[in-house]
């Protein structure tokens, strides 16, 4: 029905490529939400997977902006997609992969896949074994690369993140506080 | 908002008042705000202020052809300099991002004064209508104005003089009695006007001036309808079925070139779309720097990418460009019968190292 209102009234359509606030309305029925999950839990999903791409940045050895980037990208989505329908895990693991990207130090997929492996081995208590390449790997790659992708789509590919750790840097500086603590407790 | 002059007293003395109520108040605590509020206040104070000069506007229209009209135009000639001053001084309060608060008291003072310009001419109009139709509602108000204008007409025979000549310049002309203000105002003039009047008149005039000035404005602001604006960063791309292909363009290096339009603005635009067949990596990274980059530029002289939309399945991405009619090279291989002329090259050199720069 908003296609023929737009063509009867002719109204300009203009399309932004900023990356605006969101407005109240987007952020609080998220969209996990309005699939009934409660609150906490949804905050609880988005904790446990910025941690999964914390520490498989780390053990990727990718610098920490290519880690805030993807927890920024992972954050996004589910604002305007539902955990329901999209396993948090497949989508920690393409926000890295598309980070390593976007901040021009890329990793090859199946070392991601490799680390979150180990890293799922490491919290739940297993013996520590290398990754089968088998059938399953193959789907969980492919799962990835199609992660990746919805990713890029429902962020319009505005994925350049400005991050405010610099910024927070140059703020102090100019302040002239140069407790090393401060900082460290800032960023 | 009332059409007509008639009828409306009671309305324009409720809407009156709570202006000059908050006027008030924002007057005591103006020192305790911050910069955002007075950002906010003043955008307030503006649409206030618009919304009296739209009132004040509608009478005028109606009245077709009067002596005052010609007046009219001959202050607005005579006053370009004034109004010119008066515009510097109203513009800032409007786009100004960021003002300091010293800035933002003095801004704010001066459209408070020019506000109370207005309010005393409404409360002379509303005073002067009270005494027509008897209805005494405004006693409480006529020393508050007298206070706050600028026009220090002390004594009272000039304030009367003051009611009849307003009414004219803003008028309404329906009844005798303003009708005879008019001509009590004509023997004024050809009486070779006293020094008060004088002072009186270019006081009306600055009025008029601002009013056409904010008028102005007021139709710049209201003209152009409002474009939606979609988010591709949080309403995601749109989907290549929002374009109708055309034809074929050509096919480059990383990816083939359609001709299409947006079925929604009727738009030309070129889709071109990128090779992903080798993805064995994902998205690969020569893409995604292409795009990321191209997203960036914004330059006259570089093709701008206005959106990235995908196929029905997330198979294909589009980048969705504007359409430029020839490029450089199929033109200097194909199109040309003579080489380009010196001052050619000159401009299109010029215009591809602005566009590298």
């Amino acid at each position: 029905t908003s296609d023929t209102t737009l063509k009867s009234t002719n109204i300009q359509l203009k399309v932004s490529l900023e990356v605006p606030l969101m407005t109240k309305e987007q952020l609080y029925p998220t969209p996990s939400m309005k699939d009934n999950i409660p609150f906490d839990v949804e905050f609880d999903l988005r904790l446990i997977g910025c941690e999964l791409i914390q520490t498989a940045g780390r053990l990727l050895k990718l610098p920490q902006t290519a880690m805030a980037t993807g927890q920024v990208l992972f954050h996004r989505f589910y604002y305007s997609k539902s955990f329901v329908k999209n396993p948090m895990e497949y989508y920690a693991m393409a926000a890295i992969f598309l980070s390593t990207k976007i901040e021009e130090c890329p990793r090859r997929i199946r070392d991601v896949l490799n680390v979150f492996h180990h890293i799922k081995q490491v919290r739940t208590g297993k013996v520590i074994k290398p990754m089968q390449i088998d059938e399953s790997y193959h789907i969980a790659k492919n799962q990835v690369i199609k992660a990746e992708r919805r990713l890029l789509k429902e962020l319009g590919f505005c994925v350049h993140v400005k991050h405010p750790h610099k910024m927070i840097l140059i703020y102090l500086q100019a302040m002239e506080c140069n407790q090393e603590s401060l900082s460290q407790k800032a960023w | 908002m009332p059409k007509s002059g008639s009828g409306s007293p009671a309305r324009r003395a409720d809407s009156h008042s709570s202006h000059h109520h908050s006027h008030h108040h924002h007057h005591s605590d103006l020192r305790k705000r911050r910069d955002h509020d007075h950002d906010e206040y003043l955008e307030n104070k503006y649409t206030d202020l618009r919304d009296k000069l739209n009132d004040l506007r509608r009478p005028n229209r109606d009245r077709p052809n009067s002596s005052d009209r010609n007046r009219h135009h001959q202050h607005q000639s005579k006053n370009k300099l004034e109004k010119t001053d008066l515009k510097k001084d109203l513009s800032p309060a409007r786009t100004k991002p960021k003002i300091t608060d010293a800035e933002v008291n003095e801004i704010v003072s001066e459209e408070e004064e020019e506000e109370s310009e207005h309010e005393t001419e409404l409360e002379q109009k509303n005073s002067k209508r009270s005494n027509q139709t008897a209805e005494d509602s405004s006693p409480n108000k006529r020393p508050r104005s007298r206070s706050n204008s600028r026009e220090s007409v002390s004594n009272s025979t000039d304030e009367e003089e003051a009611q009849n000549e307003t009414p004219n310049n803003s008028d309404y002309g329906e009844n005798s009695s303003q009708k005879s203000g008019s001509l009590k105002k004509v023997e004024i003039r050809t009486r070779s006007v006293s020094q008060e009047i004088e002072t009186l008149e270019t006081q009306n005039e600055i009025k008029t001036e601002e009013r056409i000035d904010l008028d102005e404005s007021v139709d710049i602001i209201e003209n152009p309808p409002e474009p939606i604006i979609y988010y591709c960063a949080t309403q995601g791309c749109r989907s290549v079925e929002e374009f109708e292909c055309l034809n074929k363009i050509e096919e480059g290096a990383y990816g083939v070139v359609y001709r299409a339009k947006d079925k929604k603005t009727n738009e030309q635009v070129a889709l071109k779309r990128l090779k992903m067949e080798k993805e064995k990596d994902g998205f690969p990274i020569t893409s995604l720097r292409e795009v990321d980059t191209l997203l960036k530029c914004k330059h006259p002289n570089i093709v701008n990418v206005r959106e990235i939309v995908v196929g029905s399945n997330m198979d294909k991405i589009y980048m969705v460009m504007e359409f430029v009619e020839h490029d450089l090279k199929s033109l200097m291989q194909y199109g040309m019968k003579n080489p380009f002329m010196m001052s050619e090259v000159k401009c299109l050199m010029l215009q591809l190292l602005s566009g590298i720069a």
